[in-house]
């Protein structure tokens, strides 16, 4: 390809910026419309700093091919099961990804006369970032103006009380605040709130004096020398979100296949669109292919013929901290991170929860590995600092902690839109904070242009008879009124047997997690589902008794049930094996 | 029994929690006379217990090695020949005061006939104790099936009857922990090892030789897990020795192993009653009481362990019957409770803590105190002083950290005190 | 008596005393060291001659509701056969309603030892 005088001189941009951080030894070349870096580096970090010295000069996107000698960088996880399910198959639409947004697309396209599948590796939806983030409703102010992220985040913000409404999930809209470590900081409010205007952040959002913020968090450190207070932001739980997605996605026709992974892409002869998708259970077809599979993004959009970007993983860890801490703090407060080179995270701070418990994070930490969950000891020791910003919060509250994985992209943008390349794949790519935020005004967007690329094929566009955007929840006993609640137990008395004693949650909102139309599959999905197992006790007490609840709704043997799905089996083997049988 | 919401329950007793500690709460309660409640959120009644097959239950109480279940048996059985209401399957979901402090408190409990309301003078706190899991100890790594608590890994070999590993390593020298190594060798699973943070085991000798020793299941003293690794099942952990709280280099070493289970300290269930506010002890994690079990919320009285986690089932039987014939006599106004002051005890030298934490004065007889060192010795004097005045001294030999002591304070000593501070302190002298 | 030298953490009281069980020449006394009581000492040798142990265990049953039910040997029995004893174990089925204390099995693998319930089992009709 010649290459145009203009992309010349920002690759020669690129290799200015990688000489200035000292890694001569990354080649930059032009591929397609992005830049593509290869060659060695010595460390993962230099890796990372090899990309965003490539982000932000004009090209399309940055690959990053850059091999670190004694990094690896795991594949995929690929389910173990293979059938031919879904050999066959045809759609319209085939979605990759149960994530917040490949969920809240299909139910957002439910609303069409459309044949839609969901294709998910793992065993449930929100499995990977979407069920392991903080489930703040960010309010729009963190992005830079004129970014996706900043024009997605208030809108979305925005639009999540009629989500909260028809799908029936808790949102607490408490606030924020950035708190102010010096008095100088108050000449950044005018600032800030210039930022407001421009992200469109709902207000009003103003700048608080230190007894101010004392009057609206009492417990929050003295240190604080007033801040920065934003009403809009909320508080989800984000795997409940992503679940009555999917649920009332289901609901609406859609099909939610589990342990299906995309393999491989036909294309037609000329490559310019997608005929055949092959999956571990079998071959299909689609007319529309939505990339929406997070930290895989940039591995379906390569399968898909559509190379342009890359993404990595930068690891999030959060710890719980028990719900007795509830009263302690009512809305999110941090830092504002200043510096330059913490300007990919939010700097992290403590974030209540709507179910109560109190988080503190996220950390930051770029990793090769995408699907990489762990926790740490050095991590962790960042994490329990943030303790400080809080005179009523210590260690010993802690009860839980867990790790996610962001989908960054070098451009630190989400990826929208239809493909430049391939007529029917339309990208939801490097989607991550404030992905969850803007998934409302994504899944929107994503959906109209879906729309418009079937319409362009001659696909009728004609709304689902029967459609309905309501979907209800497994009832939340607990917190139903005395009357309700009695009433409920003497209509089904399930809800009266109280199984996991710390979250107060009886069997019958058990049985009902594992008859919804998404149902769960394992112990973790009970819990992301109706919070049996998530308390202080984390299961010590009830896990024998929702082992053998799971078995005997599902009609499988105790030693069937899983923790997290195939492979991750709870019970070896039942002991006793040499005594006779029962007739 | 039929629960109905237009009728509301109301009692002298009630007691929360149906183990050995709140079965003999409240037989000891209704021997005084009370119309006793017993709310027990399981189907039976017997507390832990019911999984513990082992023997070693009872020796102070019966002069017998029972087995749990045996131990727990004997106390249903006395139980059931006494007029207490036992409801099982029932959740207690709410405390709150039942307008002034004499008039009790008023409690909703849900079934699966409803949710009904319980009115009570008095209240027996008996919830046990829950353990610690592996997040409260700060293990890494990532969250596969195949870590269980000890307490787990109990109900469902002797309960459900399923091995949850059959490659095991133990973290934590507990004596659940202890017990579940012999179990799991006898049931056919192999442990790998015994690792404990500290450098002395924390159960009971006589579970280290017979649990350990007996098979040659090999404890790792000063050493820990660092690390699950595995994704979907345990595959591995990684252990290493321990030095001030940080692993030393060269001994980081990597198990394979299929399951975790740790015995790594148990916690006082005390969530329900810290809704009434009641003053706690940071050391025991449960509420401070005075020698008959009551707490500082006026007829709520606390025993076995929730009030403090015991060694033996016996001592925790002798709270309930404390703590159950006490509330009996609070609710029928012949507590004398109103009389009087109070001594605060403090613990002090070589001593964790000490039980009561508080006296009512002027009292007869003898009250048992209960204390823990802070560090094993092979010799410790343990000295009672009241405003500055030794009352009582007495020399311990081989103390552990391990094991709860006891010793009778005779109340003559106060003679006529009605309050003031008792100081009770172990030093550590030469012989 | 033991043939082979045995290091056991004595449980005569709680000091815990490490105790090296010493097998004798040709079936003579073992030697006991490590020891600092008579109580001690008489530990040692008993141990030395042999190790018995109360055996607890579960044994299969037909309820849906309590598939195991707890069981013990009433008398202590050489820990050395814990493994006969448990293949013993696991080869019975309650087939009948019992509680703690009724004999499950007479003479149970050596004369004199029974198998007993711990727990309580009531069959539904």
């Amino acid at each position: 390809m010649k290459q145009t005088p203009d992309l010349e001189k920002k690759l020669r941009n690129v290799r200015r910026s990688l000489h200035r951080e000292g890694l001569s030894t990354v080649q930059a070349v032009l591929h397609e419309f992005s830049v593509r870096l290869s060659g060695e580096v010595g460390s993962w970090d230099e890796k990372v700093r090899a990309g965003y010295a490539a982000a932000g000069k004009g090209f399309r996107g940055v690959l990053n091919d850059i091999r670190v000698p004694g990094v690896e960088e795991p594949a995929m996880s690929v389910p173990l099961l293979r059938d031919k399910a879904l050999e066959g198959a045809a759609y319209d639409v085939v979605i990759v990804g149960g994530g917040v947004i490949g969920c809240g697309i299909a139910r957002e396209l439910s609303r069409r006369d459309l044949k839609i599948g969901v294709l998910e590796k793992e065993d449930d939806a929100a499995l990977q970032a979407s069920g392991r983030n903080d489930g703040m409703i960010h309010p729009g102010f963190a992005a830079a103006p004129g970014t996706l992220k900043a024009a997605y985040n208030s809108r979305g913000n925005r639009m999540y009380d009629d989500w909260a409404r028809e799908l029936d999930f808790e949102i607490k809209r408490t606030g924020s605040i950035l708190l102010y470590r010096s008095l100088w900081m108050h000449l950044l409010t005018p600032y800030f709130k210039r930022r407001c205007r421009l992200n469109k952040v709902d207000g009003p959002c103003r700048g608080l004096s230190a007894r101010q913020v004392r009057e609206l968090e009492p417990y929050v450190t003295e240190k604080q020398k007033g801040g920065f207070l934003m009403p809009s932001t909320a508080y989800v739980s984000p795997y409940r979100v992503t679940l009555a997605l999917a649920e009332n996605a289901a609901d609406n026709g859609c099909d939610f296949h589990f342990q299906t992974a995309l393999l491989g892409v036909e294309l037609s002869s000329e490559g310019s669109s997608i005929t055949h998708l092959k999956t571990n259970r079998g071959t299909l077809s689609c007319r529309v292919l939505i990339n929406a599979a997070g930290v895989w993004s940039d591995k379906v959009a390569e399968m898909a013929g559509d190379r342009f970007f890359s993404i990595h993983g930068r690891k999030g860890t959060d710890a719980i901290l028990d719900k007795r801490c509830e009263p302690f703090q009512t809305r999110a407060s941090g830092m504002p991170s200043l510096l330059k080179r913490n300007r990919h995270s939010k700097g992290g701070g403590v974030v209540p929860c709507v179910e109560g418990n109190i988080l503190l994070g996220p950390t930051a930490q770029e990793v090769a590995d995408r699907e990489d969950y762990s926790t740490d000891a050095h991590i962790f020791g960042t994490l329990v600092k943030q303790l400080d910003l809080n005179r009523e919060l210590h260690q010993g509250q802690i009860i839980s902690y867990y790790s996610g994985v962001r989908a960054a992209s070098w451009e630190e943008d989400f990826i929208l839109g239809p493909s430049v390349k391939v007529a029917n794949l339309l990208h939801a790519a490097a989607i991550q904070s404030p992905g969850f935020a803007s998934a409302p005004a994504i899944c929107r967007d994503m959906a109209r242009w879906c729309e418009d690329i079937l319409s362009e094929q001659n696909v009728p566009i004609r709304d689902r008879e029967g459609f309905n955007p309501v979907r209800r929840g497994i009832p939340r006993v607990r917190e139903m009124s005395e009357a309700d609640r009695d009433a409920l137990i003497r209509k089904d008395p399930a809800y009266g047997d109280i199984v996991c004693r710390c979250e107060e949650i009886s069997r019958g909102e058990i049985r009902d997690a594992l008859c919804s139309s998404v149902p769960a599959q394992s112990v973790d999905g009970i819990k992301r589902r109706v919070r049996a197992g998530a308390g202080r006790c984390h299961g010590g007490f009830c896990l024998p008794r929702i082992i053998a609840i799971m078995a005997r709704e599902m009609d499988i043997p105790l030693t069937g049930v899983t923790k997290k799905g195939p492979g991750s089996q709870i019970l070896m083997e039942s002991t006793k094996k040499e005594a006779p049988l029962c007739s | 029994m039929q629960l109905n919401q237009e009728k509301q329950l109301q009692y002298d007793v009630t007691v929360v929690g149906g183990g050995p500690a709140g079965m003999a709460a409240a037989i000891a309660a209704s021997d005084e006379g009370a119309r006793v409640c017993l709310l027990e959120r399981e189907e039976k009644i017997g507390g832990i217990l019911k999984q513990c097959i082992h023997d070693g239950f009872g020796v102070l109480r019966f002069s017998e090695q029972l087995t749990g279940p045996e131990y727990a048996w004997r106390y249903a059985q006395e139980l059931g020949r006494r007029p207490v209401d036992v409801l099982t399957r029932t959740f207690l979901t709410s405390i709150e005061k039942n307008g002034s402090s004499r008039d009790g408190y008023l409690l909703k409990i849900v079934n699966s006939q409803g949710l009904s309301r319980l009115e009570t003078r008095t209240l027996v706190m008996a919830m046990g104790c829950r353990e610690r899991t592996d997040r409260q100890v700060f293990i890494h790594g990532e969250r596969p099936a195949g870590i269980f608590t000890a307490g787990q890994a109990q109900d469902l070999i002797n309960l459900k009857g399923y091995l949850p590993g059959k490659r095991c390593v133990i973290l934590g020298s507990g004596d659940i922990g202890l017990i579940m190594a012999q179990r799991l060798t006898l049931e056919g699973a192999s442990v790998e090892g015994l690792y404990e943070i500290g450098s002395e085991p924390s159960g009971l000798n006589r579970n280290v030789s017979q649990c350990l020793e007996d098979y040659g299941i090999p404890l790792h003293l000063n050493s820990t897990v660092l690390e699950v690794q595995g994704r979907k099942r345990v595959e591995a952990v990684t252990v290493a020795r321990m030095e001030r709280g940080i692993p030393v280099q060269d001994t980081v070493r990597t198990v394979p192993c299929d399951s975790l289970i740790l015995s790594v300290g148990l916690i006082p269930e005390n969530e329900m009653l810290q809704s009434l506010a009641p003053q706690m002890d940071e050391r025991t994690r449960g509420p401070r009481v005075n020698q008959y079990m009551e707490t500082s919320c006026p007829g709520v009285f606390s025993c076995g362990n929730a009030l403090h986690v015991n060694d033996l089932v016996d001592y925790v039987s002798q709270s309930g019957e404390t703590a159950g014939r006490a509330a009996a006599l609070y609710a029928s106004n012949r507590s004398g409770g109103d009389r009087g002051g109070e001594a605060e005890l403090t613990a002090a030298g070589n001593l964790s803590y000490v039980l009561p934490q508080k006296l009512r004065l002027p009292a007869e007889g003898a009250v048992p105190l209960f204390f823990r060192v802070n560090k094993s010795a092979p010799r410790g004097k343990l000295t009672v002083t009241h405003e500055g005045t030794v009352i009582l001294e007495k020399t311990f030999r081989w103390l552990k950290a391990a094991e709860m002591e006891r010793l009778d304070l005779d109340l003559s000593v106060f003679s006529g005190s009605n309050g003031g501070s008792v100081a009770v302190r172990m030093s550590e002298e030469g012989s | 008596m033991i043939t082979e030298q045995k290091n056991i953490t004595c449980i005569a009281c709680p000091r815990g005393c490490r105790l090296e069980l010493i097998p004798g020449a040709e079936g003579s006394e073992a030697q006991i060291r490590g020891y600092e009581c008579p109580k001690g000492l008489a530990y040692g040798q008993r141990e030395a001659v042999e190790a018995l142990r109360i055996l607890t265990s579960t044994v299969k049953t037909c309820s849906a509701e309590m598939p195991r039910l707890p069981v013990r040997l009433s008398e202590p029995v050489p820990l050395d056969r814990f493994r006969e004893f448990m293949d013993l174990i696991n080869s019975f089925l309650a087939v009948e309603d019992c509680k703690p204390g009724d004999v499950l099995v007479r003479d149970f693998g050596m004369p004199g030892v029974n198998l007993q319930a711990t727990g309580e089992l009531h069959y539904e009709n």
